[in-house]
């Protein structure tokens, strides 16, 4: 009981999410945290078969939505920015390929930190409000879990024939950090700011070796044999999310 | 030493009164609602709520609406109570697997909804992770009310009276999914049942029969029954755990391993409730037996060896129960129904 009553505390806590008092827009401004999905610098376009992964497959994306959690912003200090945001991202609907933080102190951040996917807490309960909402079909209700990534579409197999496929990343193992050095650093000087990361969808296919879609087409993590490919995208996320500039 | 157990007994009541409080505090509800009283028969024990889901008069009585009202499935015919019928403590009449709204068949048999607020996880192989979680599975389940959460929600904002009620109960201008997970699970959360035959026994009100007596010694009996090792006797009667009870020898459904991915867990279930039992037939996780005595002759001579087998059940020696034991096991099962409860009308459409 007295724990519930800590993790209780915890969470409101959480809940205040960011900045100290200051509404002072000097001492602060908001920040966009924009993130551009794309193909090896395509702009990604759904239900286009226009892309060839690194196995050489011609493929299309139909769906491509995954959670963005747990964004930290982290000063030249090593002080962190943490932001308690539970964001999905769709790329059918540009305006949801954001996170937004608020009243950003003033100060120069070097790194940006976040998670692909839902902590544990937030990962089993379905009850829960705008982004987790069951209604935004990203949560499994024979196992309660959401998916942390979804990337549906058809490719082309050997013969040319146009097949479907399915990868859908969940359970907790899926669980992944990403974190990704500002190579050119984030000033807020009171002003608002864009944060601009890429998403290159090939870069996940590419871990240990090049996914070849006419053998790897349907995993869906409801069994421990999708346990390694689990593991393999889970690295590749660090290659398949890119800094690409600050405006 | 007893004085100090004394000592000791009262140190925890205290904190647990202490934390009563607090707990009351944090339940905030939203202006002008209800706070609902659970009312705990003596034989059970005080059922924790969660604490972003506190229950109300109001929040109940919208649960109950919902949960007999067909708006939320595909084709606006069934609701939950559809296959949770009360007479039958809210299980599925005598049916194996429930037809859905596209009359096509479930594969598992439905549960009864009794004391559910003292389970941890839903369904017969523990997938909804607490009870607001399991609401949406039935509702979007192919086989069962084959219902889109969109539609559902879509159909319920636009109903004549369901968006005042949730606005009253939840707050928003909108019905959101996570307000009817949260309603469902209040009302769900009434369905208390501990006013059976055996529970007035053990107040002192009633006694059993010399057949019951002896039904409830070879429950308990280790080298009889053997019951009460997963079913624990009294209280809900059952750990709520998962096991593999030797219906076939290599599952044909693999159960709890479908949540885990752990093939430890294939075949296995968890385990039933048995208050209300007589009401429930038919009996397994895919109602493959008609009667109580079909059941209790599997655990005495029917289980198979699976490789998992509960080591309980696979050590016990088969045959170590005569027709008579089973009969009298049957003949106190049955004082666990409690008609009170199946004829509540607070539950009853």
């Amino acid at each position: 009981m007295a724990f519930t009553a800590m993790v209780m505390l915890v969470a409101c806590k959480d809940k205040e999410v960011t900045p100290p008092a200051t509404t002072n827009t000097e001492t602060s401004a908001d920040v966009s945290i924009l993130f551009n999905n794309q193909v090896d610098g395509m702009p990604l376009e759904l239900g286009k078969m226009q892309y060839t992964n690194a196995a050489g497959n011609n493929y299309q994306v139909d769906l491509l939505k995954y959670y963005i959690t747990n964004v930290i912003l982290v000063k030249d200090d090593n002080t962190e920015l943490k932001l308690d945001n539970y964001d999905l991202i769709n790329a059918a609907d540009i305006s949801t390929c954001k996170v937004d933080a608020l009243k950003v102190p003033n100060g120069t951040y070097t790194k940006i930190k976040f998670k692909v996917g839902l902590p544990y807490d937030r990962n089993h309960n379905g009850a829960q409000d705008g982004d987790l909402d069951p209604v935004m079909g990203m949560i499994w209700d024979w196992n309660t879990g959401y998916v942390f990534f979804k990337h549906e579409g058809k490719y082309k197999n050997t013969s040319g024939v146009t097949k479907s496929m399915t990868f859908h990343f969940a359970t907790d193992r899926a669980l992944t950090d990403v974190e990704l050095p500002l190579t050119t650093s984030l000033k807020v000087e009171g002003v608002a700011k864009q944060l601009h990361l890429k998403f290159n969808l090939n870069n996940l296919y590419t871990t240990p070796t090049n996914v070849d879609f006419n053998v790897d087409n349907n995993r869906q993590s409801s069994s421990s044999a999708d346990f390694a490919w689990i593991d393999n995208l889970k690295l590749s996320f660090s290659d398949a999310f890119i800094f690409d500039k600050i405006q | 030493m007893k004085q100090l157990l004394l000592y000791i007994m009262a140190c925890i009541s205290a904190i647990i009164i202490f934390i009563g409080c607090a707990k009351d505090n944090d339940l905030k509800t939203e202006e002008g609602l209800t706070p609902y009283e659970l009312v705990i028969p003596p034989g059970l024990p005080p059922m924790v709520i969660p604490a972003d889901n506190p229950m109300t008069v109001e929040g109940v009585a919208l649960g109950k609406q919902l949960f007999y009202d067909p708006i939320l499935s595909g084709d606006n015919t069934q609701s939950c109570g559809s296959c949770h019928k009360a007479n039958f403590s809210f299980s599925d009449s005598t049916i194996q697997f429930s037809i859905g709204i596209d009359k096509l068949p479930g594969t598992r048999n439905a549960m009864p909804i009794v004391n559910l607020g003292y389970q941890k996880q839903f369904f017969w192989d523990g997938g909804a992770a607490n009870l607001e979680s399991q609401v949406i599975g039935p509702i979007q389940n192919p086989v069962e009310m084959h219902e889109s959460l969109t539609n559902a929600l879509s159909e319920l904002n636009a109903h004549a009276d369901y968006p005042a009620l949730f606005k009253k109960v939840f707050g928003g201008d909108k019905i959101t999914t996570p307000m009817v997970m949260k309603a469902i699970a209040q009302f769900e959360r009434t369905l208390i049942s501990g006013n059976s035959k055996y529970d007035r026994v053990k107040q002192g009100l009633a006694s059993f029969t010399p057949q019951e007596q002896r039904g409830l010694q070879w429950y308990t009996d280790i080298n009889k029954g053997d019951c009460g090792h997963c079913h624990v006797i009294g209280s809900t009667f059952s750990d709520f755990e998962y096991r593999n009870t030797g219906l076939d020898s290599i599952p044909v459904d693999k159960g709890r391993s479908l949540i885990t991915l752990n093939n430890n867990d294939d075949g296995k279930f968890k385990t039933p409730s048995l208050r209300n039992i007589a009401l429930t037939a038919p009996y397994m996780h895919d109602g493959r037996f008609k009667t109580l005595e079909e059941c209790i002759q599997h655990y005495n001579i029917g289980f198979k060896y699976a490789e998992n087998i509960d080591p309980n059940l696979g050590n016990s020696q088969k045959g170590r129960m005569n027709p008579m034991d089973v009969q009298d096991i049957i003949a106190f099962l049955n004082t666990l129904t409690d008609f009170e409860f199946v004829n509540n009308p607070k539950f009853r459409e």
